[in-house]
């Protein structure tokens, strides 16, 4: 018994975890006694630190090994503020506030260099607990700790061991709803495609800094909230409750159930706490157990519990048939809408490499509604010129403008938002991801939605969402690979590949595309259909550059020819005039084969 | 104040050689290798053992912290790194950490948390030095850093095997087409930082006693010297090292020494914000 | 004349794409084997396969008559050189470094790296000029020639050069031949991947023809008798007017 795609798609699969936390929740009304509850709790907390993690680590690729210490912020804050009087809704808000704030300080540093600096960052905050609570002994305690924490109230009403108990799961059910509305929105696709591919996320006008940051701030928030719920739990906060061990014990829960899953955070904390954190007889070996499981899990287990069960529901439990929006598009295509394009217009552009001039001095010009083509040798600065023009390189001369635009020097993101559109020589295509998901990707900062509205599934979000769909299956369509809509993007053929990201460059509606080799590694029918596509986007016209070394494609696609050689414009015309200009021979065949070519036009 | 210097570069020269050992293992096999401030607290229980129960010399003490240091760095590279080549840096992070907590947890499981006292360097009076006063197994830790750091420098700039792996790692394919094995880089990057580091576990030992979580702070010190010193950069990574740990002894003089890692970590965050290449590091461009 | 290096129903890609189809050529030594074909036709991995950059999904590569089938850090060590597309030297390091660097495979065997270096500047003096300078800081011409240099260093048997005219001026372009055509004289066997033809059919001695993966033709220059077939693989039939 298999379900449809469009039972998989449709059903809300999301009833299932939220009953399993609600019968979680309903546990000590089932007759479940106080030693469980206790471990529930534990397995709650754990849970929330390590979901928080898996947003940073596994869907936005950074390792913060600091959960801890924010978790430690939430509780010492939470606990002041309790023994001062205010009740559990205001000091958990408080413990969350917090746990953003240490999440700014430290992530804006820390995002700075290279993968690893997080990672030390985070972990020298952890090390770095202890002086900060002797430092704010007033508040904190010192060493001797935060004893005195009262009971729990909820607006004036103090909360029993079940009802605290239902407080605690409630909470764990919230942030898990949270976070997991956010990875399935638009963000969650984001933050994919900007962890395979930080160069193809800066194409599709995202800004890297901004989306890792948000990503680890939003990490730090469970965990805060954790925090004020472990001050209640324990009625005493101490430093020893955070250190390194836990750190490690955080990482390796969410390695174990899965990094880059929601539900997988449940998993991971389950099997710890019932395993190695709760066995006594392993408490003096916990730490190499620990270190064990990271080598293991770091070295075997990808994708953790999380990463099996996937994969086995998707080979046993899933038919492979197509979406209802995918058949209609199928049986009529819908038409491919007009092409806003504007005239790109390149001045003057100079580009040095150390010793080298990769371009020296480079005029193009594209219109709307044309295909201009961009040939030359291999090293004549035609990659340069695409990366020139499309912000990933800064030229040290000229101006580039699009409309009436001046572009210049913008960086990619920002290229790429002011209508500039590309594909690459070895097609980006990031992996788990459909094919759907991946054309949707480059609506992101088409139609901005914000985290928020994200997380809470607003109608902004679903509206955006829904023409996010609409958008790529008309895109698919019109590009003759509708029928891979719901497939995985990274199983497809070379062809369909370099097809699939000419989709999803027009799907940010660009006023240029640029299209870098499209021909490639392409067999013959594959040619022929990139061909049929390019011309009739020119018709719907977009103004299209193409850098491409096969020829007779060229020669039947543009409406003119840019010739570059050693970083200048040799010729530019029409097909047939660049193919016999003399020079342009010269420059792929060398001085001998030119004067061939001219004794040849003379004879005639 | 000059007792203060003294103790400033006695502990930063600490931070430098742990820096040294980053950029070695970076330089060879672009790896960050987590656990490489750990190989001091083995060192550090190594010499703990071969001074209370074997009663070895010092100099032959060293020879075999080198030499379990070097075992312990090869079985690092082979069983934890090598089988993720060419699978993201983040993996490699996961794996090293995990090597960082299986020595400290199993130091923690054999000796216990309690520091213990070595028995090298341990009854010397302080000597007088340029109006400080300074312990001499301090002056030997200062010169040693300082030797290493120019020798490792020196070594890698002037050396076959140095160029090599300055070369693999601007570009290892290219490398591999003059003949370069990368692989046996690696491993004997780890050999060598291991061995270095575990080395100097005696002299580390006899200031800060052996105890299972020595490497925890030291990585991250040695990660700020790194920072300030630019990745890859030997004088960076001496420089640094000398400035975290002067910065480390004044705050804690004149602040208290609860300050003392504090403003360490502010320096990492106003070095990250402000020259995240370091002083020394090279800005790397990417394209497409 | 023995043959140097002999490939047989080669296979080459990456993954499922397969760019080389089953490609066999002989290269002799003392000969210069010219193997031209446009961008795209797989030149580079016909190369990079040789070597062993890329794993041969099908076929056979012989230096000397001995398979070889090992990492590419031992086919260097048996004799094999090749000059990467892109004046890829060592930019990073010095020239003298990038020479040193060049004779790694030689470093233990007495003398052999300074000699190499001394017949290094003796063939490209520009580069003792530079000795001290960064890679980075030579013009393309002096990067190329310091590339050739670099794989000349461990006196290899078999040399395989990609598109060495990548990039550069056509003055440059006709000094790099000169020296490319230098180099057979001492019985070293050449495989030089081109896409100007006039340059490459000046030197070589064989030519074979590269499109889509397979050796389209593969006869003595001197009886090759017209560009036509060579000028269509890369422009396209002649357009009607």
């Amino acid at each position: 018994m298999k379900l449809s795609m469009r039972t998989y798609k449709r059903f809300p699969f999301w009833i299932i975890p939220l009953a399993i936390g609600l019968v979680v929740m309903a546990l000590p009304f089932m007759g479940a006694n106080r030693g469980t509850l206790r471990l529930v709790i534990s397995i709650a907390l754990l849970a929330l630190l390590v979901v928080g993690l898996n947003i940073a680590f596994g869907y936005a690729g950074e390792l913060a090994l600091g959960q801890s210490a924010i978790y430690a912020a939430g509780a010492y804050f939470a606990g002041y503020f309790a023994i001062k009087g205010l009740d559990l809704p205001l000091t958990l808000v408080i413990a969350v506030i917090a746990a953003a704030a240490v999440g700014l300080l430290t992530g804006g540093p820390g995002l700075r260099l290279g993968s690893w600096s997080l990672g030390m960052v985070t972990f020298f905050l952890v090390l770095l607990l202890p002086d900060i609570v002797t430092l704010f002994g007033d508040y904190t305690g010192g060493t001797a700790g935060l004893s005195g924490i009262p009971l729990p109230s909820l607006f004036g009403q103090k909360l029993n061991n079940t009802t605290f108990y239902v407080f605690v799961i409630a909470i764990t059910i919230l942030f898990f709803a949270l976070l997991r509305n956010y990875v399935v929105s638009r963000h969650g696709t984001a933050l994919k495609v900007m962890r395979e591919s930080p160069v193809l996320a800066r194409s599709l006008g995202y800004s890297i800094p901004r989306l890792k940051l948000t990503a680890y701030v939003i990490s730090a928030l469970p965990a805060g909230a954790a925090g004020s719920l472990f001050a209640y739990q324990d009625g005493y906060v101490s430093d020893v409750s955070f250190g390194f061990s836990m750190a490690v014990a955080i990482l390796a829960a969410s390695i174990i159930g899965g990094s880059a899953s929601i539900y997988g955070a449940a998993f991971g904390a389950a099997i710890l706490v019932i395993g190695p954190l709760r066995a006594s007889a392993l408490q003096d070996w916990s730490l190499p157990f620990f270190g064990l499981l990271l080598i293991v899990g770091g070295l075997f287990f990808a994708g953790g519990v999380a990463g099996l069960l996937t994969r086995l529901i998707h080979s046993r439990f899933l038919k492979d048939d197509l979406m209802p929006d995918v058949l209609a598009a199928l049986e009529s295509p819908p038409p491919l809408p007009a092409i806003d394009g504007k005239t790109l217009k390149g001045v003057g552009i100079v580009k040095r490499f150390g010793g080298n001039v990769a371009l020296a001095g480079v005029d193009l010009e594209a219109r709307p509604g044309r295909v201009t083509a961009l040939i030359g040798p291999n090293g004549s600065g035609k990659t340069t010129l695409l990366n020139v023009i499309s912000g990933f390189l800064k030229p040290e001369e000229g101006t580039v403008m699009l409309g009436d635009r001046d572009i210049t020097g913008l960086k990619a993101h920002q290229a790429s938002r002011s209508g500039i559109s590309r594909t690459f020589q070895t097609p980006q295509i990031p992996q788990g991801l459909t094919v759907a998901e991946v054309v949707e990707s480059a609506r992101f900062r088409t139609e901005p939605t914000s985290v928020i509205s994200g997380m809470l599934t607003l109608p902004g979000t679903r509206r955006a969402m829904r023409r996010d769909r609409e958008a790529a299956i008309q895109l698919l369509s019109v590009m003759g690979i509708v029928e891979y809509a719901d497939r995985q993007a990274d199983e497809l053929p070379l062809g369909t590949r370099r097809v699939l990201e000419v989709a999803r460059a027009l799907a940010s509606e660009p006023a240029l595309l640029l299209l870098d080799e499209p021909a490639s590694g392409l067999d013959e029918q594959e040619v022929e259909a990139l061909a049929v596509v390019i011309r009739r986007l020119r018709d719907a016209g977009a103004t299209i550059v193409i850098v491409e070394h096969n020829f007779e494609l060229v020669m039947r696609i543009s409406d003119r020819i840019d010739v570059l050689h050693l970083g200048g414009m040799i010729a530019g015309g029409t097909p047939a005039e660049v193919r016999n200009d003399p020079a342009v021979i010269e420059s792929y065949l060398g001085k001998a084969a030119r004067e061939r070519a001219e004794a040849a036009e003379e004879k005639k | 104040m000059i007792t203060t210097i003294w103790a400033g570069l006695s502990v930063g020269a600490i931070y430098a050689i742990v820096a040294v050992g980053y950029n070695i293992v970076y330089i060879a096999s672009r790896v960050f290798n987590f656990a490489q401030a750990q190989f001091v607290m083995i060192g550090a229980f190594v010499a703990l053992q071969a001074g209370s129960v074997l009663n070895l010399p010092l100099w032959v003490t060293i020879l075999l912290c080198a030499l379990v240091g070097a075992v312990i760095g090869a079985l690092e590279e082979f069983l934890a790194i090598r089988w993720l080549r060419g699978r993201g840096a983040h993996n490699e992070l996961v794996t090293t950490l995990g090597v960082a907590t299986l020595l400290s947890g199993l130091a923690l499981v054999l000796f216990g948390s309690e520091p213990n006292r070595i028995s090298y360097f341990s009854d010397q009076a302080p000597l007088d030095l340029l109006g400080g006063r300074v312990l001499f197994v301090e002056v030997l830790t200062i010169l040693g850093a300082i030797v290493i750091a120019v020798a490792v420098g020196v070594i890698t700039k002037r050396t076959m095997i140095g160029l090599a792996s300055l070369a693999t790692s601007e570009d290892r394919e290219a490398g591999a087409l003059r003949g370069i094995n990368a692989g046996w880089l690696a491993i004997g990057a780890f050999v060598l930082a291991g061995a270095l580091l575990a080395a100097l576990g005696p002299l580390v030992g006899a200031k800060t006693f052996a105890v299972f979580n020595l490497g925890d702070l030291l990585a991250v010190k040695a990660f700020v010297a790194l920072a300030i010193g630019g990745f890859g950069s030997y004088k960076g990574a001496a420089i640094g090292g000398f400035v975290v740990g002067l910065v480390e002894v004044f705050s804690a003089r004149f602040l208290g020494s609860e300050w003392q890692n504090i403003t360490v970590f502010v320096l990492l965050l106003l070095v990250l914000l402000i020259i995240p290449n370091g002083v020394f590091g090279r800005a790397t461009g990417r394209t497409v | 004349m023995t043959d140097a290096l002999v490939i047989t129903d080669l296979v080459a890609g990456y993954g499922q794409l397969k760019i080389v189809r089953g490609l066999s050529l002989t290269c002799r030594s003392g000969e210069l084997t010219v193997l031209l074909g446009r961008n795209g036709a797989g030149k580079t991995t016909t190369l990079s396969t040789i070597a062993g950059l890329l794993p041969a999904l099908g076929g056979e590569v012989s230096l000397h008559g001995v398979p070889q089938r090992g990492s590419t850090v031992s086919r260097i060590k048996s004799g094999l050189g090749l000059v990467q597309e892109g004046k890829r030297v060592f930019r990073a390091r010095t020239v003298e470094e990038n020479l040193k660097l060049g004779g790694y495979t030689v470093r233990r065997k007495r003398g052999a790296i300074d000699e190499g270096i001394v017949r290094a500047y003796e063939r490209f003096p520009i580069l003792k000029d530079k000795r001290h300078q960064l890679a980075s800081a030579l013009s393309g011409g002096q990067q190329q020639m310091l590339a050739i240099a670099q794989a000349l260093m461990p006196q290899p048997t078999v040399l395989m050069l990609d598109e060495p005219s990548a990039g550069l001026a056509p003055s440059i372009v006709e000094e790099v031949f000169g020296e490319i055509a230098s180099l057979t004289r001492d019985g070293l066997c050449v495989l030089l991947v081109e896409q100007l033809i006039d340059h490459s059919l000046a030197v070589a001695d064989r030519v074979a023809v590269l499109d889509h993966g397979r050796i389209t033709i593969d006869t003595e220059v001197s009886k090759l008798g017209s560009w036509d077939t060579l000028r269509e693989s890369y422009l396209g039939a002649p357009v009607a007017e």
